[in-house]
């Protein structure tokens, strides 16, 4: 018997069986299997399991009932579908949302207190309208930092 | 039972620490008035005006603030309040109004009766304006002016 690099190869067989090898492999493996009586053999048995399932499986869907299967999936879709309602109450369910939530709305309202109280200072401290004396010079300054209105003015008298 | 009364102790938190709006603010504006003699010398700030002078500093070059006075008012629409101030002099603070944020003051500073010294401001409230330059014992008078209302 001539020999070839596809000799009683299990995984090439099971890709031969299912047609899974490309066209130049199949021909070479289905030359070696009409010289090999044990791929032959081999290759008998995987048909005689698969036509076995395959009988197995056409007799259940012969007695299936359809009918009444799509009745059932079409019940549980139905199921699934319950209101906005319900959805919202079971979100809520689970009472331990509650107080990270109330926590959270506290910190947010805390926070806003806190940059309403220390926010930035707008503009100067002071607004100067008029400015009347008897020195020769005023300065008017204003601090870098919190913007505090400095008047500064020569007292001559 | 236990989320209801974690929920209303936040609540009630929340509301304790939220600041009063300008609508609770009265008609009446208190006023305080320091005096502060800065000079150059030995180095020292009053532990008291420390937050004062902590930006003062930015635009002074003094070493040494001493506060000699501390005077409070409270002033009404159209009142006056004096404070009496070193060397002779007297600070006169008027009330003009209040608009938004800030109150509008007339200060008039005088010396031995005649007035050296007048604005007319608007300052924002829990603010400070500072008046400065008369000389005295070596050095210069601030007069640090905060309105609250």
């Amino acid at each position: 018997m001539k020999k070839t690099s596809h000799q009683c190869n299990t995984d090439l067989l099971n890709r031969f069986f299912d047609h899974e090898l490309d066209p130049d492999e199949q021909a070479r493996f289905s030359r070696h299997v009409k010289e090999c009586p044990s791929c032959q053999e081999a290759l008998k048995d995987n048909q005689s399991i698969s036509d076995l399932f395959k009988a197995c499986v056409d007799e259940k869907i012969f007695r299936a009932d359809l009918d009444n299967l799509e009745e059932g999936v079409l019940d549980l879709i139905g199921q699934k579908k319950y209101s906005l309602w319900l959805r919202l109450k079971d979100l809520f369910r689970p009472r331990k949302f509650l107080i990270p939530a109330a926590a959270i709305i506290t910190m947010l309202v805390l926070s806003f207190s806190i940059i309403r109280q220390h926010g930035p200072i707008p503009g100067p401290s002071a607004i100067i309208n008029s400015f009347e004396g008897n020195g020769s010079y005023v300065m008017l300054l204003e601090t870098p930092k919190s913007h505090q209105t400095v008047i500064w003015f020569n007292e001559t008298f | 039972m236990l989320v209801k009364r974690l929920m209303s102790l936040l609540l009630f938190a929340a509301l304790m620490w939220a600041p009063a709006g300008p609508v609770m603010a009265g008609p009446r504006v208190s006023i305080v008035v320091k005096t502060i003699l800065a000079s150059q010398g030995s180095k020292f700030i009053d532990p008291n005006l420390s937050a004062v002078i902590k930006e003062l500093q930015s635009v002074f070059r003094y070493s040494s603030y001493r506060l000699l006075n501390q005077n409070s008012m409270n002033l009404g629409m159209g009142e006056k309040g004096t404070v009496l101030l070193p060397g002779n002099r007297v600070l006169r603070i008027m009330l003009l109004g209040i608009a938004g944020k800030r109150v509008q003051l007339r200060l008039a500073i005088f010396k031995k009766k005649k007035k050296i010294f007048q604005t007319v401001t608007q300052l924002l409230n829990k603010n400070s304006i500072i008046v400065g330059g008369p000389r005295h014992r070596g050095g210069y008078l601030l007069f640090n002016i905060f309105t609250s209302f």
